[in-house]
Parts: C-alpha cells; structure tokens; sequence
C-alpha cells in the first residue's frame, strides 16, 4: 500500500507533469471545425473508418 | 406523383458508422465522435455523454438535387436509435467552410422541429454565438428521458454561451 508521501510524490508530479495549456474557447471551436472537415476529406477521399481510428488516431461512437 | 415519406432504408456498418441512399443515388453516412475533451471541467458522468453528430456525403461528387424530405426522416430515425438508450447526447456544429453555415443551421433546425417531424423522444436546444470573431452554429439533441437531461443542457450552455472568462 502506497504511503502518504508517496502519494504526495505523485501528485506533485501529477501537477508539475500537466502543463498542457487547456484551449480557449475560440481553440475549442476550432479543433471541432477542422476535425470535422478532415474526417468529412478523408472519407471522400476513401479513407476507411478504421484507418482513421488506427492512423489518425480518431475515434468514433459504437454505433 | 406518389410521394414516399418514409425514411430511406439505412444500415448500421458497426462498430463506427451508418449509411443510407438517396433515390436519387446518392450515399451519405452518418456517425458520431466523442466530445468529451471538450467538457474536460465536467465529471466523467457528464463529458462522456457528449457526441457530435456528422452527416457527410459518401462522394462529394454526387450532390443531391432539390429537397428531399425523406433525407430529414432517415436522419430523425438515425439520430433516435443512437439516443434511444437514453445516455448520450449529440451536439451539431454546423461547418462554415463554405459559408453556407446559416442555411445548414436552418435546415438542421427543421429537421427537428416539434411540429414539421413530431418526435416523442427527442429535444433539441439551439445556440449560436460568436467566438472570437467566427459566428458559431450549434444545436443539441437529448432524449427527453436521458436522467441527466439537465446537466447535460447545462454544460452545453455553458459551452456554447459567447462571452469567454
């Protein structure tokens, strides 16, 4: 079982590790135009599902 | 003429994707991607509800023709039996590359209005704003059993609404 301070230990490198900046809303918006175009190209351009998922790294509700 | 309004025959390609045809033959497939990155400021039980709905033409060569009313009816029946399980929720961005962001809102809008295609089961709640200069389109769509209904309209506003802390 892990130690208070190793828990401590983690979180603080939990902290220091997530520097990821989080997007702006304008950011967000964005991301969600330009993902979708992509996806919408590929496809057109005979891109499979699964190639999208294992190439480009989207993902897709089970339908 | 005899007018068909039944929705187009549709098939589930799983896991990912639908896909129907025109009369006209034209193909166009339906899925959904999660969005829960962007509802990171929500509990999991929340963000992992949240799917964009994308309805794309198979070949972008093959345009369809005119209205096409039973288009709106096959997408209805899509969009129900991806919600029917009364957890997920599905957000519409409408796509602006071409400039037609305005009439694709329009039409998505009528697709589900209570009145031209009643629905038991659906609700949509619609926004749009300006974000950063760049006019936004967005609906959402909820089963009106979803037990989180309300959370789930809440973080959409919260998303959706224009001013930016």
């Amino acid at each position: 079982m892990p130690s208070a301070t190793d828990t401590k230990k983690k979180t603080a490198r939990s902290k220091r590790g997530s520097r990821v900046k989080p997007m702006t809303k304008v950011e967000m918006f964005q991301k969600m135009l330009d993902d979708q175009k992509f996806i919408r190209e590929a496809i057109q351009n005979g891109v499979s599902f699964q190639e999208l998922k294992d190439k480009y790294g989207y993902k897709f509700a089970t339908v | 003429m005899a007018t068909n309004l039944q929705p187009y025959k549709f098939y589930v390609f799983k896991p990912d994707y639908y896909s129907f045809v025109t009369s006209s033959g034209v193909e166009y497939l339906c899925y959904f991607t999660p969005y829960a990155e962007y509802f990171k400021k929500y509990s999991t039980d929340i963000s992992s509800r949240f799917y964009a709905f994308n309805l794309e033409l198979s070949n972008k060569k093959l345009k369809p023709h005119g209205i096409d009313r039973r288009i709106a009816d096959t997408v209805i029946t899509i969009v129900g039996d991806f919600l029917n399980a009364q957890i997920n929720a599905v957000v519409y961005v409408c796509d602006n590359s071409d400039g037609r962001e305005a009439a694709r809102s329009r039409k998505f809008l009528s697709w589900f209005d209570y009145y031209e295609h009643p629905s038991s089961k659906i609700i949509q709640v619609s926004n749009n704003f300006d974000s950063g200069g760049l006019f936004i389109y967005t609906t959402l769509l909820v089963h009106k059993k979803n037990k989180r209904i309300k959370d789930i309209i809440l973080a959409y506003l919260d998303l959706t609404k224009e001013n930016e802390k």
